[in-house]
């Protein structure tokens, strides 16, 4: 489900069902490497979209996590952590943070659930390419997250 | 002689040169509206475009995935969607092309990948379960039967169109 109000709607009468956020990590900065950082958020939002498309009954695509990369990192942690206390009180038992920023692959131990995903420019591929591409990253991402509902 | 039959009193002519206007503004007026009015008869079904996804003589009794995009509109935005149909061919030599939309909560569901349970359609978020031609297994989440997609064969071409709900509960 997405964040809008008639998923939400959708939501909030079949609770019970829905226990899996995806939450992606989407890093902003407007100078050295832009384009790379335009590259990693872009790529995550179509990976996430369509992860979200093929499990929309049981997974809510949360709204992105957006940060500066020049701040330090540990500022997003804590401010990510309250994020996911949200959650965890709201009854999720499954939030997974989505990303292509290397930044947090650094701390890996120390978030749960962290999906990262390299970022490749899409827009030099040519549209079969970039339909497999996708697919095979949904892939990844809807198995790691089926493997731990059947656990 | 003439003179006395083309006559045309001053009240005549009047007459008949403000019912030309009067007609010919009515006429700019109500043929906008008019045309407004009948629009929406006029503009064809939206979404009942067929599209062609496979050639009839690879089908085979063994469902298959297939992908094909249809052009949608959601209030402003225009964009092509990508369409998932499992097709294949019944006992009785039918074509049949199921939707994969779980009718439970609208995940994707996949055929034949949950080893316990073979030949079966299954869906990954709450465990619901179809038999191969779409029906929901009782005791499993999905209230309904899959939506089937409508088909067509031209040219020996598999066209399909919009599902159609089976109804269920």
């Amino acid at each position: 489900m997405k964040w809008r109000a008639k998923d939400i709607e959708r939501y909030l009468t079949e609770k019970s069902f829905i226990d899996t956020v995806l939450l992606p990590l989407i890093p902003i900065q407007w100078e050295e490497a832009m384009l790379h950082t335009v590259r990693e958020g872009e790529f995550i939002q179509i990976v996430s979209a369509e992860a979200e498309r093929q499990l929309t009954g049981r997974v809510i695509l949360h709204p992105a996590f957006t940060y500066l990369k020049a701040e330090p990192l540990e500022e997003h942690c804590k401010r990510l952590e309250k994020w996911k206390q949200q959650l965890i009180n709201n009854g999720f038992k499954f939030v997974y943070f989505v990303t292509s920023d290397v930044q947090w692959k650094t701390i890996e131990d120390r978030i749960e659930q962290l999906i990262w995903m390299p970022a490749v420019p899409l827009e030099h591929m040519n549209d079969r390419h970039r339909g497999d591409f996708i697919e095979e990253n949904v892939g990844s991402i809807m198995k790691i997250i089926t493997s731990q509902w059947k656990l | 002689m003439s003179k006395k039959e083309h006559d045309v009193s001053r009240r005549q002519f009047l007459n008949y040169t403000l019912m030309g206007v009067g007609g010919f503004m009515a006429a700019g007026i109500m043929s906008p509206l008019v045309r407004f009015a009948v629009d929406p008869l006029l503009k064809g079904k939206e979404g009942a475009k067929m599209v062609p996804v496979m050639d009839v003589k690879d089908i085979t009794n063994e469902p298959q995935n297939k992908k094909f995009t249809v052009k949608k509109v959601d209030g402003w935005h225009k964009f092509d969607e990508q369409q998932i149909a499992y097709i294949f061919k019944k006992k009785n030599g039918d074509i049949l092309a199921l939707s994969p939309i779980c009718t439970h909560l609208g995940c994707t569901v996949a055929w034949n990948d949950d080893p316990s349970h073979p030949n079966q359609f299954h869906c990954p978020c709450h465990g619901g379960r179809y038999t191969k031609t779409g029906i929901n297994i009782p005791g499993t989440p999905p209230p309904a039967p899959l939506g089937v997609y409508k088909t067509q064969v031209k040219d020996g071409k598999l066209y399909l169109g919009e599902v159609i709900s089976r109804g269920g509960s």
